[in-house]
Parts: structure tokens; C-alpha cells; sequence
């Protein structure tokens, strides 16, 4: 490990040189900015991450069922599991969605699961991510450079290959392919993680297409060749989110989508990774329902905890977070990448004030959370070693037939000393996922 | 019962040609209990390819794609419809989300207010001469939809496609569009689910909008345009949340051109 430390610039360099960068587009300009790398990896042992496994790929379960249920008989909502307006008032919700079933049934094909390690070593779940998670590229990557800088890191250590990614993104693609080729559908250069839709495309063999490549003709989607020669496409793992991913049947304003896609995906003619309408189950207010979901629809108690966290909705918690406003963070549902988060005793007074008022008018736009004292992990800073909060974004790959969780991660760091958000957009840096294999 | 021959033409002209072109269409009259069609004739500039589907609320539309350059574009279908007044819907699938406000009919306080009014008033002004909550589904539905009408001066072009149920109801005038978003939003905070409905409506020149509430286990058509319960003059072509889940034509294409539509719409009634 101290050798590959050595290695630190070379490695960043060689990431830069490779296009490992975040494009962020924020007041009209665009930005892009490297996404830095320490060399120090997060280590998790091997019966640790048997525990993870075992939560994660559970969970995802319950996740999956819960999208066909909710989009189809809608039983958790007649049992009176989940009131009904947390599902319709979510943005995520998407009502074309409704009476689908997507290929083999599957909802969230590639799951982005954000972990914390609390002091007490414990995990929680902070989010689930099951609309377009990125990240995985970027400790795949990493490792490869890793590997060559410093082969006998490698050779000492009992470490999972974690370039098995590839391989098993194609065989999900492959499972729920409804005949025809693999197409990994991006919004172009400008998106931030154009680097990952271009790396993953390379790795798994699938064509990277803008939406000017394909056309939707008759019932099937079609990759447009060279000279009329059609290519029939089975399987898109479109990078475009849920809104823009059809003008003609969400925004009408899009020019990165595919029109129609969407009525030849209803038909059954073309797999989408992942599925329209996911959004419903990875919005933070439903979040404090999946521990509940994983009881009704699995019959288990939940592997994994959530961090503690209140509704507002409910009458009793809303007390109970106008009480201890200090100690808790306030999250917007509807914001995202490290936006919306706000730490109750960082307000003063008036500020303070708003926040709450706001909080009891609208209860259902807001969740309040314990604040976790995260684990810190040791990172290089140019001082040398020192500590920072760090979480983990697990991937869960779910095929037609198996649910597979990925023997690393994408673990990220915040570069300011006890900042505990840790979004890539918010400036922070990342690190490889050691999972042991023995 | 009522026998019904209807013809609905809609014609777009570009002043330069538009290529690229995608579109859907949702001009098919539903069929359901209260409604069959006896005969239709579908004719339309469909391009290089098109398809059939079903939306989520099972209207049927027809798809396509025109990728060389056009300057006209429109669609023609015609047939006849026999309309019993006397049957219902029963359809219940979704019931909670019509019960849900969706984006053109939310909540906003005006709307409450109103209705909240309305509900105070009902004694007084109902022709039911009862308070609110002792009103059946129905009477509370036409109640309303009364309430709606009175609420409104109809007033073409003052509102556009993307005025909601609050700003119509602000603005005091508005054409059958906005009246429906008004009832809709109004049962929906009583939680009686209900949904926006297009079709035609006899010696209407136009598609109209109306809508149909849940009341004791079957849909109930009220017209609060014209304040009155639908009657067998009515063809429904589609329904959902509200306007934006019925849009007749939506399309999609390339080209800096200025397009006019001409639509024309005829229902007339046959001799049983």
C-alpha cells in the first residue's frame, strides 16, 4: 500500500490524461473538473462485505418488487404500508409508467447504493440509487492503473478483482436483451460522466450512441448505420434521465432522447437500463419506508439500517424535528448530488426560523435524519496523512436471474476536514474499494 | 341510445418543410360500456412508418415517423358511434391516482378557498337545499361542477394550453379546458378520484373537455362548460389526469417554420 502511495501523481495524471473528469454545468457555464484520486484504498474485510452483500442484494430485491408492485397491483399502498401520496406526489412517479412490465421483470438493473460507517463501525444506507448511478467506472479504472504502477500491491494482497465489472454489465444487458445488439445511450461530451459512458461501452462491446444515432421505426428501435444498413437494438443502457429520454412522452423540449422509444419499450421490444419510472423508489421520502419493504415483500427483517430518520409528514415526527432541529439534518426530496442538505444547527435565528416554517407547510417535501458521525478514513493530502469522512456507493447488478453485488465500490471522500458531503459535484475525491478475498 | 356520426379532420400547413418528424396521435374514440363504434375510417398522412399503441390510461394512439422534408402534415377519421345513456364505466383501475392532484390541478389556495365557499354556500344556494355533506357523490359532483360554471365567464384565447386549474380560476375566464381542471382539482380535494375526458360533442364545432367523477362504483360524465351532466350527445375520444395526458396531435420535428392548423369537427345524429 505505502508503494503505491508513491505513485499518487502518476496515477492522477494518467486519470487525467484518460478523461477521468466531472463536467459540471451550473449558472450557463461549463466546467470540468478532474475528480482527484488518493491512493490510499478503503479496505473491507472479507466477512464485512459478506454482511454487505447479503443487506445490499436484499435490499435491491425488495426494491424491484416494490417498482412492479407499485406500477402494477399496487398492494403495499392497499395494505396501508406507504400512504398513497408519498407515491403520487414524487417526482419520480412516472404514470406512463403505469401497467409495464419490462423485460424479465426487471426495474433497476444497475443499483447505486450510498453507505456510511458510523464510529461504532455500524453501516447505515443514506440513499438508494436506482434511476442512472454512476461511478463504477471510476474505482474499475483506477484499479487497472493501480495495478500497473505498483503489481506487487497486488500480488501480497488477497484482493477481489474488481474488473469483473464489465463482464457482468454485459451479462445483465445480455439477460434482459430482447434480440438485437447492446447500445449504451448518452447525452454527448458535455454530460458530467460522458468519461464512464464512453469506458463502459469499450469494456462490455456494447456501440455508444447519441440519440441522433438511433430511430425508432414501426415497433423497434434501430441504430442507425452507414448507408441505411439498420441495426435492431435489444438492450439500452441510456445514460439520458427518465425526462428526457422520449420527447414524445415525457419532455417535449428534448433533444437528447429518442422519440418513441418508450412505445416500443411498453411493447416489449427493447430492454431499458435502467427502467422509466424508477425514481419513485429511490426518493428520499420513500426511503424511510424500504426497511418496511423488505418485510412485506421478502418476509425478512432488513439486513441494513437506514440512518435514523423522521418524516414530517407524520405528525409525531414533525414534533419531534421541531424539537431537536439542532441535531438533525434537513433533506429537500427533491434535490440531488449534495444540494438541499442542510445541518439544523448551522442556521441562526431568522434563517433557522424559515427553514421550519417551511418544513410545516410543506412536510412531505422534506425528511430530517440523526447526524452520523461517520468513520474517518486516512487520506493523502500534500501534509501527508490525514483523516477525512468518506462514504460508499455500492453497485448492485440485477439480470434476469441473479442479483449480483460488485466486490469493490466507489468510495468517496470530502477533501475539507470534518465536511461530511461528499458528492464528486461538490468538489470531493475518491478512492478504489478493497474488498478481501479471504 | 343514441346512434352518432362523427367526422374530425385536423390540417397542418408549414410555410417551409419540416423533416425529421415524429408524431402521436390520439384520435381514436374509446370503446366502453356506454360507448361502441360501430364503423370507422381512419386516413392520414402516416409517413415512412408508423405504429399502434396503447397509453397508461388506454387510449389508443397511432405513432410515426416522416423523415423527408414536408410542408403538410393532418389526419382525418370518421365513423359512427352508438352511445347508451343509460350504461357507465365501471373501469376502477387507478382510482388513486385520479384521486391525486396531478400537475395542472394542484391545490393551490385559491382553489381551496373556492371550494371551501362553495361547500359553506351549498345549503343556501343548492337546488338540493341541503348543507354539503349531506349531498349523494352525484349532487355533490354537478354541485360543483354549477359552482365551476358560475366561477368562470367563458372567454376563448385568454387562457393557452399550459394555464392551470388555479390560474384559470384567478382569472375568472377561461373555455372548457379550464373549467375541467377546475372540477378536477375541486373532487380531488374531497378525494373523489376523477379525470380530465376529450371527445366531441354534438353541434360543437371543436373537441370539447369534460369530466367524469367515481361516484358509487361507476364514472359519472358532468360538462361544466355547460353545466349539465353528459347525455348521449357526448363521444369520447380519450381520458387522464388532465389536458396534458389527452393532447389530441403532439409531434416533434425539425425546420424553422410557421405552422397553421385547420380543424373541423361534425357529429350528427342518425335516425335509430
Amino acid at each position: 500500500m505505502l508503494e503505491l502511495n508513491k505513485h499518487v501523481n502518476t496515477v492522477n495524471a494518467l486519470l487525467a490524461r484518460y478523461g477521468v473528469k466531472f463536467g459540471i454545468y451550473k449558472n450557463h457555464t461549463f466546467k470540468e473538473q478532474l475528480f482527484p484520486f488518493d491512493t490510499i484504498p478503503r479496505v473491507i474485510t472479507h466477512d464485512e462485505f459478506a454482511y454487505l452483500e447479503k443487506g445490499l442484494s436484499q435490499r435491491v430485491t425488495a426494491l424491484n418488487r416494490f417498482l412492479a408492485d407499485i406500477y402494477g397491483e399496487k398492494r403495499i399502498l392497499k395494505d396501508g404500508v406507504i400512504p398513497e401520496e408519498f407515491v403520487y406526489s414524487s417526482s419520480g412517479y412516472l404514470a406512463a409508467c403505469e401497467g409495464i412490465m419490462p423485460p424479465k421483470g426487471v426495474y433497476s438493473h444497475i443499483s447505486g447504493i450510498d453507505l456510511v460507517q458510523g464510529k461504532d463501525s455500524a453501516w447505515y444506507v443514506l440513499e438508494d440509487n436506482l434511476r442512472i448511478p454512476s461511478g463504477a467506472s471510476y474505482p474499475l479504472i483506477a484499479r487497472d492503473l493501480c495495478r500497473k504502477a505498483s503489481p506487487s500491491t497486488f500480488k501480497r494482497n488477497h484482493i477481489s478483482d474488481n474488473r469483473d465489472y464489465a463482464a457482468l454489465l454485459k451479462e445483465t444487458m445480455d439477460s434482459v436483451n430482447t434480440g438485437g445488439i447492446n447500445v449504451i445511450l448518452t447525452p454527448g461530451r458535455y454530460n458530467a460522466a460522458f468519461f464512464e459512458h464512453s469506458y463502459l461501452a469499450e469494456k462490455t462491446g456494447a456501440v455508444l450512441a447519441t440519440g441522433n444515432d438511433l430511430a425508432v421505426m414501426g415497433d423497434y428501435l434501430y441504430y442507425k448505420g452507414y448507408g441505411g444498413n439498420n441495426q435492431k437494438v435489444g438492450a439500452l443502457y441510456r445514460r439520458v434521465s427518465d425526462e428526457y429520454l422520449d420527447p414524445m412522452t415525457f419532455e417535449e423540449t428534448s433533444l437528447i432522447g429518442v422519440p418513441h422509444v418508450f412505445d416500443v419499450y411498453k411493447k416489449g421490444n427493447v430492454a431499458l437500463l435502467n427502467a422509466p419510472g424508477n425514481g419513485v423508489a429511490d426518493d428520499k421520502g420513500i426511503y424511510y419506508f424500504v426497511p418496511k419493504m423488505v418485510e412485506y415483500y421478502l418476509g425478512e427483517e432488513a439486513v441494513l439500517h437506514n440512518a435514523p430518520t423522521y418524516l414530517p409528514f407524520y405528525e409525531e415526527d414533525r414534533a419531534y424535528v421541531m424539537e431537536h432541529f439542532d441535531n438533525l439534518v434537513i433533506k429537500d426530496v427533491a434535490e440531488a448530488g449534495g444540494y438541499g442538505v442542510v445541518f439544523g444547527s448551522s442556521l441562526e435565528g431568522e434563517e433557522k426560523q424559515r427553514l421550519k416554517d417551511l418544513v410545516n407547510e410543506q412536510p412531505r417535501r422534506f425528511i430530517a435524519q440523526e447526524v452520523i458521525d461517520f468513520l474517518d478514513l486516512e487520506v493523502l493530502d500534500r501534509d501527508g496523512v490525514v483523516e477525512r469522512k468518506a462514504d460508499l456507493r455500492a453497485f448492485v447488478l440485477t439480470g434476469a436471474d441473479q442479483v449480483h453485488v460488485w466486490k469493490s465500490g466507489l468510495t468517496r471522500f470530502s477533501r475539507i476536514e470534518g465536511c461530511s458531503i461528499v458528492n464528486s459535484s461538490q468538489g470531493g475525491g475518491f478512492k478504489d474499494t478493497w474488498v478481501l478475498s479471504r | 341510445m343514441k346512434k352518432l356520426r362523427f367526422l374530425y379532420q385536423t390540417w397542418y400547413t408549414f410555410d417551409i418543410p419540416i423533416y425529421d418528424h415524429s408524431y402521436t396521435l390520439k384520435i381514436f374514440p374509446r370503446e366502453n360500456e356506454r360507448q361502441y363504434i360501430e364503423s370507422l375510417v381512419e386516413t392520414m398522412s402516416y409517413g415512412s412508418s408508423h405504429s399502434y399503441s396503447f397509453d397508461a390510461f388506454g387510449n389508443k394512439t397511432v405513432y410515426g415517423y416522416m423523415g423527408e422534408p414536408h410542408d403538410q402534415f393532418g389526419f382525418e377519421i370518421s365513423g359512427i358511434a352508438v352511445v347508451d345513456g343509460e350504461k357507465k364505466e365501471r373501469d376502477s383501475r387507478l382510482l388513486s391516482l385520479f384521486r391525486s392532484p396531478s400537475s395542472m390541478t394542484q391545490p393551490a389556495q385559491v382553489l381551496r378557498e373556492a371550494l371551501k365557499a362553495a361547500c359553506d354556500n351549498c345549503l343556501e344556494k343548492s337546488c338540493y337545499k341541503k348543507s354539503f355533506d349531506k349531498l349523494t357523490t352525484v349532487e355533490k359532483v354537478m354541485y360543483l361542477s354549477d359552482c365551476c360554471h358560475e366561477s368562470l365567464a367563458y372567454t376563448p384565447e385568454v387562457t393557452n394550453i399550459f394555464t392551470s386549474a388555479a390560474e384559470a380560476l384567478t382569472l375568472g375566464r377561461g373555455v372548457c379546458q379550464d373549467y375541467a381542471h377546475i372540477l378536477l382539482a375541486f373532487l380531488r380535494l374531497l378525494h373523489i378520484p376523477a379525470r380530465y375526458v376529450v371527445g366531441f360533442m354534438s353541434g360543437e364545432g371543436y373537441t370539447h373537455a369534460w369530466v367524469e367523477a367515481w361516484c358509487d362504483g361507476c364514472w359519472q360524465g358532468v360538462d361544466p362548460t355547460n353545466a349539465k351532466l353528459i347525455d348521449e350527445g357526448y363521444i369520447k375520444l380519450s381520458h387522464g389526469r388532465d389536458y396534458n395526458d389527452t393532447v389530441v396531435c403532439k409531434g416533434h420535428f425539425y425546420g424553422q417554420a410557421k405552422q397553421s392548423q385547420k380543424i373541423r369537427v361534425q357529429v350528427e345524429e342518425l335516425p335509430g
